[in-house]
Parts: C-alpha cells; sequence; structure tokens
C-alpha cells in the first residue's frame, strides 16, 4: 500500500506542475477556485471528511444489527 | 390516432407474455423497443405530434412529443433494450408482464400533454413497479411491496389532490410551467415523493434492493427519472429545487457510505444523483436545464450498467452484503470491468458520460454564481468516487472476505451483452458529447474538454484514491444496517400504535362493554316493570320505546 500511496503522490505532484505551468485558465472570481491545485485539496481533505462524518453517525447513532426491523 | 403512441407496443408484449414460449417471447421482448422507436419516427416525419382523446367531457392529451419528452423517450427506449436484452433469460413470466406495463407506461408519462393523463401513467408506473420489488418472494418482498405502496400512494394522493384544486380553480389542465400557489405545491409533493427527494426518498433504498437481479435493474431507471422530466416540465427554475437538490445530494452519498448492502448503496446514489439533477433544473437557466436532463440520461446509463453488474454478482453468489463478499474479482474479470465502467462514469471520470453531463452542471452552476453549490457538487464527486468506485469495489471485488472467490452459477450471454453495449453507450457519449447534445431541450456546444478541467476532474479523483489508500486499513465491511427516515413508519409506527392505538382502542372497547350492560339492565327492568304492571310483555321492550322515540322525534322534526 505504501508502494501505490508514493505513487499517486507523484503522479498528483507531476499534475499539480503540470496545472502550474502549462494551464492557464481564466479568473473565475471564486477565491477557492483559482487557487492551483484545489482539485488535489478538495479530493483529499473532502474524503476524509465525508468519511468522518459517515462513520461517526453510524458509529454513535445509525448502525443497528441486520435484524432490528424483523 | 391511438393506434399511434409508442407506449402501445409495450402493452402488448405484457399481454403476449402471457402465453409465448420463452424463445418466441425474446425475440418480442427485444423487439418492442425498436417498433416503439419506429413508431416515434413516424410521428416525427407525420408533423402531428399530438394524439388526442375525446371523451363528452374531457379531451385527454394522449402525447405530445416535443424535444423534452424526446429526449427521455430515447433514453428509455435505449435502455428499454438494454433492460430487456439483460433479463432475456427470466423464466418467471411476471418480470417480463410488468417489466413491459412498466416501460410502457413510464413513456406515456413523459408523452402526456395533460395533468389528468399524466396521473393516470404516473399511478400505473408505481403499480406495475411494485410487483417487480415483491418478484423475488422472499419473506420481505411482501411487507417492502406495502411500504411502497403506501408511500407511492400517498404522492398520488397529493398529486390527485393538487389536480382537483387546479380543476374546480378553473384553471387549464395542460401540463405546462406550473406557479407554486396551493394547488401547485401539493403537485410539486407528488413529484418530490417520486423523485425521491430528501426528506421523502427513504421508499428508495428500502424498495429497490428488494427487486431481483434483473428486476432491480428496471426499477433503477424509471420512476424516479420521469419525476425529474415532471420537474423540468412544471417547476424548472423553482429556487427551492436547488435547495433540495444540494441535501439530497450530501445526503444520499453519506448514507451511501455507511451502507453495506451493494444494491442499497446505490439506491442512495440514486437519491444522490437526482439531487444533482434537481439543482440543475432549479437554477433554469438553458444549461441548467440542459445539465439536469443530460445528468438524469447519463444515470440511466451508468447506474443501469451499476445495477446489471452488481445484480450479475447477485445472480452468480447470491449474495448482495459486502460483509458477505470479497475476491469477486478472481471469480469474473468482465463484471469487475463493466462495474468499474459505471463507477468511474457515475464519478465523472473523463472519457465517459458522466464526465460531460457533471461538466454542463458546474457550468450551469458557475454561470448562476453559486459557488457554494459548486463546491457541494465537487465535494458529492468526490464521495460518489469513494463510496462506489473504491468502497464498494474494493470489498466486493477484494476486501477481506473470499465469499466471491468461487460463485455456484455461470451467467447467462445475454447479460454480458447487456452490460457491454450500455458500458459502450457510456463510453460513445462520453467520447462524443453531440451524440447526446442534439437532442437537449435547449442548444448546447459547451465544450467540456479543456485542459484545465480535465487536469482539475483527474486531480480530484486521485486525490480521493489517496485517502482511500491512506485510510483503507481501518475500513471494515460490517453486517450492520443503517437507520434512515422510514424508521418512522417502520418502527415509528409501532411506538406509535402502542402509544396511541392500542390505548384507544382498549379504552373503546370498555365503553361498548359498559353500554351494553346499561343495555342489558335497562331492557331486564323493562321487563320486570311491565309483569308488575300485568301488561303482556312485548318482545323487546326496549326497541318499542326506542321505536316511540324515534316516531316522536320526526314527528317534531316535521
Amino acid at each position: 500500500m505504501k508502494k501505490i500511496i508514493l505513487i499517486l503522490g507523484v503522479i498528483l505532484a507531476a499534475l499539480w506542475l503540470a496545472e502550474l505551468f502549462l494551464v492557464h485558465a481564466h479568473a473565475t472570481g471564486i477565491w477557492w477556485r483559482d487557487l492551483k491545485g484545489y482539485a488535489i485539496v478538495m479530493g483529499v481533505l473532502g474524503g476524509m471528511l465525508l468519511m468522518f462524518i459517515a462513520k461517526t453517525l453510524g458509529k454513535y447513532w445509525l448502525y443497528r444489527k441486520e435484524d432490528y426491523y424483523d | 390516432m391511438i393506434e399511434m403512441h409508442p407506449s402501445l407496443p409495450f402493452f402488448l408484449a405484457a399481454a403476449l407474455a402471457f402465453f409465448l414460449n420463452p424463445r418466441l417471447r425474446s425475440i418480442v421482448q427485444l423487439a418492442v423497443p425498436l417498433i416503439s422507436f419506429w413508431m416515434i419516427q413516424r410521428l416525427l416525419a407525420a408533423g402531428d405530434q399530438t394524439v388526442l382523446l375525446h371523451f363528452p367531457a374531457y379531451t385527454f392529451t394522449l402525447l405530445r412529443l416535443d424535444s423534452l419528452a424526446l429526449l427521455f423517450c430515447y433514453a428509455f427506449l435505449i435502455f428499454g433494450f438494454l433492460a430487456h436484452l439483460y433479463a432475456i433469460h427470466a423464466h418467471e413470466k411476471e418480470t417480463h408482464i410488468f417489466a413491459n406495463l412498466y416501460v410502457g407506461s413510464s413513456l406515456g408519462a413523459v408523452l402526456a400533454g395533460d395533468l389528468v393523463t399524466l396521473f393516470i401513467f404516473w399511478e400505473l408506473m408505481a403499480l406495475t413497479s411494485a410487483i417487480l420489488i415483491w418478484n423475488r418472494q422472499r419473506k420481505t418482498s411482501l411487507p417492502a411491496l406495502f411500504r411502497y405502496l403506501l408511500v407511492h400512494l400517498t404522492g398520488g394522493l397529493f398529486f390527485f389532490s393538487g389536480l382537483l384544486m387546479k380543476l374546480f380553480a378553473g384553471g387549464g389542465l395542460l401540463f405546462q410551467t406550473l406557479p407554486l400557489d396551493t394547488a401547485g405545491w401539493m403537485i410539486f409533493a407528488g413529484f418530490a415523493i417520486n423523485a425521491a427527494l430528501v426528506p421523502v426518498h427513504s421508499w428508495l433504498p428500502d424498495a429497490y434492493p428488494e427487486g431481483t437481479a434483473h428486476g432491480s435493474v428496471y426499477l433503477s431507471a424509471f420512476t424516479t427519472k420521469v419525476a425529474v422530466y415532471a420537474f423540468a416540465r412544471g417547476f424548472a427554475g423553482e429556487e427551492i429545487l436547488i435547495w433540495l437538490g444540494a441535501v439530497a445530494a450530501v445526503y444520499g452519498v453519506i448514507w451511501a457510505l455507511m451502507e453495506n448492502d451493494m444494491r442499497r448503496l446505490l439506491s442512495y446514489h440514486i437519491v444522490c444523483q437526482i439531487g444533482y439533477m434537481v439543482c440543475g433544473i432549479g437554477i433554469g437557466s438553458d444549461l441548467g436545464i440542459n445539465a439536469g436532463t443530460a445528468h438524469a440520461i447519463g444515470n440511466i446509463l451508468f447506474k443501469g450498467l451499476l445495477f446489471m453488474a452488481t445484480g450479475a454478482i447477485l445472480f452468480r453468489t447470491g449474495k448482495t452484503k459486502l460483509s458477505d463478499l470479497g475476491g469477486f474479482a478472481h471469480a469474473d474479470r468482465w463484471i469487475l470491468f463493466f462495474f468499474m465502467t459505471g463507477a468511474l462514469a457515475i464519478s465523472g471520470a473523463p472519457l465517459l458520460n458522466g464526465y460531460v453531463s457533471k461538466s454542463l452542471l458546474l457550468k450551469a452552476a458557475e454561470h448562476a454564481h453559486l459557488a457554494w453549490l459548486e463546491a457541494t457538487l465537487l465535494l458529492v464527486a468526490v464521495g460518489t468516487f469513494l463510496s462506489i468506485a473504491l468502497k464498494l469495489a474494493y470489498f466486493a471485488f477484494w476486501g477481506e472476505g473470499s465469499g466471491g472467490k468461487n460463485p455456484e452459477r455461470r451467467l447467462p450471454l445475454n447479460m454480458y451483452l447487456a452490460m457491454g453495449a450500455t458500458a459502450l453507450t457510456c463510453f460513445a457519449i462520453g467520447v462524443y458529447p453531440d451524440l447526446m447534445y442534439r437532442f437537449l431541450p435547449f442548444p448546447e456546444h459547451a465544450h467540456v474538454y479543456s485542459a484545465d478541467h480535465v487536469i482539475h476532474s483527474v486531480e480530484l479523483l486521485l486525490g480521493t484514491v489517496l485517502t482511500f489508500a491512506l485510510i483503507v486499513k481501518h475500513l471494515h465491511a460490517k453486517a450492520v444496517i443503517t437507520l434512515d427516515l422510514d424508521w418512522f413508519y417502520r418502527k415509528g409506527a409501532r411506538l406509535f400504535e402502542r402509544a396511541f392505538c392500542f390505548p384507544v382502542n382498549a379504552g373503546q372497547v370498555s365503553i361498548q362493554q359498559r353500554w351494553t350492560e346499561w343495555i342489558a339492565n335497562a331492557d331486564q327492568r323493562l321487563k320486570r316493570w311491565f309483569k308488575d304492571q300485568a301488561i303482556a310483555p312485548a318482545s323487546n321492550p326496549l326497541m318499542m320505546i326506542m321505536i316511540a322515540c324515534l316516531l316522536v322525534g320526526m314527528l317534531l322534526l316535521f
């Protein structure tokens, strides 16, 4: 798994560099959209946030045994 | 003119499915969508795109073929064909009969030109789809059918009340943009229940996973998309739809992340993706409506493909729970490939159709200056990829368990062919968006494959993979269920029954007992009194007095 994480890190860094130097997107006027690499941050942090919310909701409130409704 | 209606072949095929042998039935099943398609071409060529049915009291607009209806018709016919192909091996007649009725009534609903016709097909859809839910005939099937009908008939009542209000107010019943007055709100509520918008969504993840492998494929495509069509026709541009859509998208994705049953997880993603569509329709601009409807068409295909692939796993292993599965990648590489195509399409990976419609929607949100909506939709895209392409795929195809390694049954060729054709359609629209653009309600020439947009999409998806790789060792598929709002009518109703219905019932019984005792006492006393007075006892003295009271009462009244 460490190898996969390393490869992903390298690809993402390459993409970020490509975005930095090659892409000249129009300014959108939305501050976070104009940051280079916002999509990477959104993917990583957004994924963690959603997973955290889902697991917390499930563990402390919503998970039940499978025969709960029987 | 009624013989020109494109849903007629489906109703006839439903009748034929009763009598024909399996081979002939298969030919009819595959021919029906093609015949219906040919009828639409004839209608378009004839130039007369309305079919009226006259009655003395009311004229039904059975058919109105404009660009919006045509787009949904084509999508329903293409998917109707693919779903029929997926299901032709099935032995049980009910599937073929009710699937044809269901597809036919969905077509009827999108072609309906007035609210009464729409309502009739709307209810027909609810009834026929209910049989597809029950058709697996497990212990849980019948209660699931009743719950499904309970919710949908309630939705139908809202719709019908709105319709009657409009009728009595003297307004026309043509199905066009509807104002949000009292009648409008009632109809809106009816649509919202069918579209499974939060908080009236829980019927969907409750019912859809109950179907057979092929039954659920039909279910995934039609009811909710007809409701999206109805919103696009009746309530485009209503701001409340943006809010409801955003809530549904976030809610669906979080509940999907918690889910253990594959098809229930995918059902939550129907709720989530309907949120996307409804957001586009709520934005209301040409681009927004195009994006909403394009996503509906895309969703019919890739969600159908995902239900087909998970249905294939169910068919081969008899299992749908991630905690029971694992290692299925070793058993069937083709299903893995088709599943991943659907999963990448729904996540918005470039070269697949989900990328095109999601890009249109993000553009629509940007043009409407709704930065918060754009951020929300991106976050939901992350959750979609995380829950389907990573979590579901990891636990079903690899994972800790080994329940999927040695499946018992082989998959019929037609199921592979159906999945292959659906995957190919997703790919074709993704590579060549003009295939779909030309049928959208408004002219569309958006260039979705700009360098920055492609890079952002890939970054978003790979960032999510990085997250999953970091946390995967802490994730386990647990054999649990997740509560949702259906708790209120599954468990809550029982509590209500205990707290309210039982005491009221007990009270009523005790009042009844006292009343009976009182009458018996009065009767006996009267009889004794008659005896004491030496009057010949009547057969029922109490009755005599009551009749006398009644007669006096009538005399006084007149």
